[in-house]
């Protein structure tokens, strides 16, 4: 029972992280209105630039934070300007291309710089288990949860009380009108670009001490994301962190069953979603339009 | 029109014929050749994905499943069950068909890219599948020493032989992509891609024309995975990662979506070319991916909508520098 | 006789009733109109008889037959047509193509013989090819045949719609608004057409705004308004509603 519980913690801890990556997802599908395939290298840049701040250049662990989180949202800037912007009114097919192609071109830059073997990356919060009760929980998960639920607070914050926030979510729900209301519409959406990236790239720094840092650590990470985000129905922040979270559950559970299932559970789950839920857990119904 | 056109014009389809029909006589290498039939395979293998695609609107992204179905199942009948090598293929391509309707089926109501989104998890499962199920696939080690095709006494096992096998095929469907194009069915599949709700108007029943396109398009996906696993003579999980399904994307979408011409000279093309480029190292890949960026930006026709604009200015049809109407099945705007 | 009736037919949108209660009658041969204020649920009504919607209660009849659970593409196939208002065309599509696709309820071809191009799908495709064009000329489009749909003028457009949905001889053709969008002198040719149309034996409904053609064409007149039938009959007995005018005009207090 304790080690079942245990790994529900553990599955929320990474459902969090998930979470943080189907947010980024999200908020670029409401803004852009296309499902971002580089959405998942970002994760990849976030692990990369902690490695290049904390380890290469050695800085504290905060300001190997703050100065990666800057170069997240400088080569998130990067991609919108070069990807994104200029497709702005093609069809979602093309866009969809270009976003794919973004992905391989990061992908293998880095690998380019760094090589394709994998960095380790020490623990960022300790190794010594936190007991409570009868249960072991290593730092690591606990803080990976508590951020992820902070960085989803601050956003909802961020979205429904400041102005610019406010800005934000009225260009993704309607460009033309947006544009009407004085609204800086190029500013709103890159500033959502921006910030959906730095949350992957976020993801990907609380990450790297899981997994080892390597150039396609994006993949299967971006795919997981994208999956919490369809099954917390795409349109809501907070959907995506159920989501996110459902599915770490899921994933951590169903090694009880089977190890090499645990690779084809996100997307089992999300084929079964997307057929009897079609708009996730929590989306509405759309209705037809003829 | 010139003379020059004329001459184009009725000579340009033999030209390409005797191009396609002496190559492996003047490629330099075995090696080389070895790749462009690999080019053909993917030429194939984006065609197929063009049928669902550019034609229906169905934007898979887990296409490559349905080449690994056909590759495996073509490899299992013949060195475990021990069926004759073009049996073997043709129940590849009709197995593929047969799966994908487990996928089309259910997801049947879903659009855009929702539709998209269970494509890939379709594609990721079948991965995990051909990984997973040893007994059956031997998982990561794979399937080793497939036999080469034999027909009428005839070993097709070089790859100066092999070439004209997927040549004929890749020929044959050509030209089945054509026809169809230009049928009842076909136009039900573009009104679809252009307009479900008027689809239906006109009477069109559109999951089941949505199933029809999978069935045909997953049947030479099939084939073109048979061809695959008979000309490499090993399958392994690997070939058929989702990473390849997004490469067959860019090889429809850099060839032009919805164009015949486009899905060979992409699926050729962007097999062919990071070959050529190996010198460049690791940079490849990055050159690869910026210019599926570039093109989708400043080619939204790709290359086969560039290779209709140079064709119709050698048969006169058009002059330099203006652009004509397009041909009807381009573009999806 | 009746040959498209609605019984009681209503839905409602996140309770709001769009259409409420309304029974119709369109007589085989004739010209139908439904008329009324915008957003009086004409176009609701038109997507209930066509299938795009289920309604929540009522039903229709076509041809005496209850049809109110079978899908768009089954009605279609009974010969029950539609024009969209807001032009639902195949915009990549050539002229050819479009009016082809309209032809797909009454051709035959399966998919085999069409990739082989078996001699059944040659036949096919060279009469649907003459029926195309037949209907093409009928509506002034045969200089367009090659050209992209979308890129067509609003007004041809329209028609091309007319073409996509009469080119199979349907029983009934629904118009939604053809009218809107053109000027004088092809009103007059559109009314015209409209004539042509049913004497040529098929049914009409129509929804239009533009009075003066509902008037001079139509053998009968549905008024609708806050989606409930106000008025039907003749245009003279339409036109004289005391209803219909309070309806138009605003009642005068």
């Amino acid at each position: 029972m304790d080690f079942f519980i245990q790994q529900i913690i553990q599955g929320i801890a990474m459902g969090s992280l998930y979470g943080l990556i189907a947010i980024g997802y999200v908020l670029i599908y409401n803004a852009w209105g296309v499902l971002n395939f580089a959405q998942g290298d970002m994760v990849m840049i976030g692990a990369f630039a902690i490695l290049v701040t904390h380890i290469f250049w050695g800085l504290p662990i905060i300001p190997a934070f703050v100065v990666a989180i800057i170069i997240c949202a400088i080569v998130g800037y990067f991609v919108e300007l070069t990807s994104f912007r200029p497709l702005i009114n093609s069809s979602n097919t093309r866009r969809l291309i270009a976003t794919i192609g973004v992905g391989i071109f990061l992908r293998n830059l880095v690998r380019v710089i760094f090589g394709a073997d994998p960095y380790p990356f020490p623990s960022i919060f300790g190794n010594t288990p936190v007991k409570i009760g009868e249960l072991t929980i290593i730092p690591q998960n606990i803080w990976n949860t508590v951020i992820g639920f902070v960085l989803v607070f601050l956003l909802t914050v961020f979205l429904n009380n400041t102005r610019l926030g406010k800005s934000m979510r009225a260009t993704a729900q309607d460009r033309e009108a947006a544009r009407l209301m004085g609204i800086n519409v190029k500013q709103s959406m890159s500033l959502t670009f921006i910030i959906a990236s730095v949350l992957g790239g976020f993801a990907g720094m609380l990450i790297s001490p899981v997994y080892f840092v390597i150039p396609t650590l994006g993949t299967s990470l971006g795919n997981k994301g994208f999956s919490s985000a369809l099954l917390g129905g795409i349109t809501s922040n907070p959907g995506s962190m159920i989501g996110g979270i459902t599915l770490g559950i899921l994933e951590a559970t169903s090694t009880n069953f089977s190890t090499s299932i645990q690779a084809s559970v996100a997307y089992i789950v999300l084929f079964i979603v997307l057929i009897f839920l079609p708009n996730g857990l929590l989306g509405k119904k759309e209705s037809r339009k003829v | 029109m010139t003379l020059f056109n004329k001459v184009y014009k009725a000579t340009r389809i033999w030209i390409l014929l005797a191009v396609a029909l002496t190559l492996p006589y003047w490629v330099p290498n075995n090696y080389y050749l070895q790749i462009f039939c690999l080019g053909m395979i993917f030429a194939i293998l984006t065609l197929s994905l063009n049928i669902l695609s550019g034609m229906t609107g169905l934007f898979s992204v887990g296409f490559i499943a349905f080449f690994g179905i056909g590759a495996y199942t073509s490899a299992i009948l013949t060195t475990k069950l021990g069926f004759p090598v073009p049996l073997a293929m043709f129940l590849a391509g009709v197995l593929s068909s047969i799966l994908s309707l487990t996928l089309s089926l259910p997801t049947m109501r879903l659009k855009g890219m929702y539709f998209a989104v269970a494509t890939l998890a379709f594609g990721e499962i079948m991965y995990q599948l051909f990984l997973n199920w040893t007994a059956v696939t031997e998982g990561t080690k794979g399937i080793k020493g497939i036999p080469a095709l034999e027909l009428f006494g005839t070993s097709f096992r070089s790859y100066s032989k092999f070439y004209y096998v997927i040549l004929v095929i890749l020929i044959l469907i050509i030209m089945l992509a054509r026809n169809l194009i230009s049928s009842r069915t076909g136009r039900a599949m573009l009104s679809i891609r252009e307009n479900d709700i008027a689809a239906e108007a006109v009477g069109v029943n559109v999951p089941q024309y949505k199933m029809i396109s999978f069935l045909i398009s997953t049947f030479f996906a099939g084939i073109a995975g048979a061809l695959y696993a008979h000309m490499v003579r090993y399958v392994s999980p690997e070939s058929f990662v989702n990473a390849e399904s997004a490469a067959v994307l860019a090889m429809m979408v850099v060839g032009g979506i919805g164009s015949i011409p486009g899905a060979i000279v992409g699926g050729i093309g962007l097999t062919v070319l990071p070959e050529f480029m190996r010198f460049l190292g690791n940079i490849r890949m990055v050159l690869y991916g910026a210019s599926i960026v570039l093109i989708v930006i400043f080619a939204p026709r790709g290359l086969g909508g560039l290779i209709e604009r140079i064709d119709n200015i050698l048969s006169g049809k058009q002059s330099l520098g203006v652009q004509k109407k397009q041909q009807h099945i381009e573009g999806e705007e | 006789m009746a040959i498209l009736e609605t019984h009681g037919i209503g839905i409602h949108f996140d309770g709001l009733r769009a259409v409420d209660n309304v029974s119709f009658t369109a007589e085989e041969g004739q010209i139908t109109s439904i008329i009324g204020p915008n957003g009086a649920g004409k176009t609701t009504l038109f997507n209930l008889i066509a299938g795009f919607y289920t309604p929540t209660e009522g039903t229709v009849d076509f041809e005496g037959k209850d049809i109110t659970k079978l899908k768009t593409h089954e009605r279609t196939r009974l010969g029950l047509a539609r024009t969209f208002q807001n032009i639902n065309l195949f915009r990549e599509l050539s002229v050819m193509d479009n009016v082809l696709a309209g032809l797909h309820s009454v051709t035959k071809c399966d998919p085999i013989s069409s990739m082989l191009n078996l001699p059944n799908k040659i036949m096919e495709e060279k009469e649907s090819k003459k029926k195309v064009m037949e209907t093409l000329e009928f509506l002034n489009l045969s200089e367009y045949v090659n050209e992209k749909a979308g890129s067509l003028s609003y007004g041809l457009q329209k028609n091309l719609e007319i073409a996509r949905a009469i080119v199979f001889r349907p029983k009934v053709v629904l118009l939604d608004e053809p009218a809107s969008g053109l000027n004088t002198n092809d009103l007059h040719e559109l009314s015209q057409r409209i004539v042509t149309i049913r004497d040529s034996g098929i049914t009409v409904v129509l929804i239009e705004h533009k009075m003066d053609v509902v008037m001079s064409i139509s053998d009968k007149i549905i008024v609708l308004n806050f989606g409930e039938k106000i008025a039907d009959g003749t245009p003279d007995e339409v036109a004289n509603d005391p209803a219909v005018i309070e309806a138009y005009l605003g009642k005068d207090e």
